[in-house]
């Protein structure tokens, strides 16, 4: 598997810098996942955050700081061991870490809504209101109305694949785009497309569908 | 063995310490990173506007979490200040949201793994962080400030726009340059 369509280096380092918001964070993060480049740019972003640590002028600790934290060194650990998978589940999950870890499950556990003609939603739960984070379900063939962005939009290929007109996205690709970016992705025929859409602002529809769609169910 | 380093200065000392807490739970060991890096991670919360007592809170948390987690310490990932920064910044997140943050499972089987030849060729992550601090020196003001104020004020991109009075687009790329010229830095005769 190879990935063309990365995530933004300003937003590697902002997600390295702990700047992101809850739902950008995870679309980064499972991007991450996928694509050993991106992690290898966000592990170079986390030096950058450790040099500046070492530089920053210490401030004292409170008098009994040292003895709290050996006195609780002491206590043994309970029920923080992550249950080890298997690999026989291994190799079908559709859904990275820390994806299954938010929905709870793989692909076959989203409650999925029909939003319209061949797409089906799920809003994940945030932990902030600043992004919306959903899953995106798209039948072969069909595509999300046309629309525009006021704000930041990434969406991640998590199965199958989209063409915006011009790119095509697979697995693991982030398409990303601003309000400059006006498009409409139509999922590959056949298999169609499941993906993480993170929007930083509602989207703008242009037809009177998208717009309908847009009250009703609040894409 | 010539006994425990004096101090947590360098990177070569933590990473020592590092490995005697994480072998043999050596408390000595503990005492002296902690009065390097405690005060550090103090003075990073206060940046970022954390109230004092909660600061040291979270201070004495990321240490116990160092002290917890020191057998995952891998020296191949990073160097010992990486890896505590990227500590206290998920603890100061997780403080104020109810959902920890987004990180990936370097365990999950859904992982795509390193390309071979990436992992053979890595250089030495001490290495690596050493070229990065010496790069961060050769931002310019401009580079210096947006990636300061990405790290040390919590700023999003927009907020970083505003707060300098500058289009969204010029904050991007002054954080892009800032990342190419670091990564160019690092780069150069090891790749």
């Amino acid at each position: 598997m190879t990935i063309h369509h990365h995530i933004p280096e300003e937003t590697l380092l902002s997600y390295a810098a702990g700047d992101l918001d809850d739902a950008t964070s995870l679309v980064v993060a499972v991007h991450l996942a996928l694509c050993p480049a991106c992690r290898d740019a966000v592990d170079m972003a986390a030096d950058i955050g450790g040099a500046m640590l070492d530089e920053l002028a210490p401030v004292s600790m409170s008098d009994d700081a040292l003895a709290h934290v050996l006195a609780r060194a002491e206590m043994p650990l309970k029920g923080e061991q992550p249950v080890p998978m298997t690999a026989s589940t291994a190799a079908s999950y559709v859904f990275p870490e820390p994806l299954r870890s938010r929905i709870g499950g793989d692909l076959r556990s989203v409650k999925w809504r029909r939003i319209g003609p061949g797409v089906q939603q799920f809003v994940l739960p945030c932990a902030d209101g600043a992004s919306q984070a959903r899953l995106l379900r798209i039948a072969g063939g069909q595509g999300v109305p046309e629309h525009g962005h006021t704000g930041e939009e990434f969406t991640l290929v998590l199965s199958g694949g989209f063409s915006d007109g011009r790119l095509e996205f697979a697995r693991g690709d982030v398409e990303w785009a601003d309000p400059d970016v006006v498009h409409r992705p139509i999922a590959e025929e056949g298999e169609g497309c499941v993906c993480l859409a993170v929007t930083s602002a509602p989207l703008q529809f242009f037809d009177i569908i998208g717009k309908i769609a847009q009250r009703i169910i609040g894409i | 063995m010539t006994g425990i380093p004096k101090t947590a200065d360098t990177a070569e000392d933590a990473t020592v310490l590092m490995h005697r807490i994480a072998g043999h739970q050596d408390r000595q060991a503990f005492e002296v990173l902690f009065a390097h890096f405690a005060p550090r991670v103090k003075a990073y919360m206060l940046k970022l506007g954390t109230a004092d007592a909660l600061a040291d809170e979270l201070a004495q948390e990321t240490l116990l979490t160092v002290w917890r987690k020191a057998e995952q310490f891998d020296r191949a990932k990073a160097s010992p200040s990486t890896w505590i920064f990227t500590i206290a910044r998920n603890l100061r997140i997780d403080a104020f949201r109810k959902i920890s943050r987004p990180e990936l499972d370097p365990n999950d089987p859904a992982l795509v793994p390193d390309p071979e030849e990436a992992q053979d060729d890595r250089m030495n992550r001490l290495q690596r962080a050493s070229r990065v601090r010496e790069a961060i020196k050769t931002l310019n003001d401009e580079q210096a400030e947006a990636v300061r104020l990405s790290f040390f004020e919590d700023l999003s991109h927009s907020a970083i726009a505003e707060r300098l009075d500058l289009p969204l687009g010029t904050v991007k790329s002054r954080l892009r340059l800032a990342f190419a010229r670091i990564r160019d830095a690092i780069g150069e005769d090891l790749k």
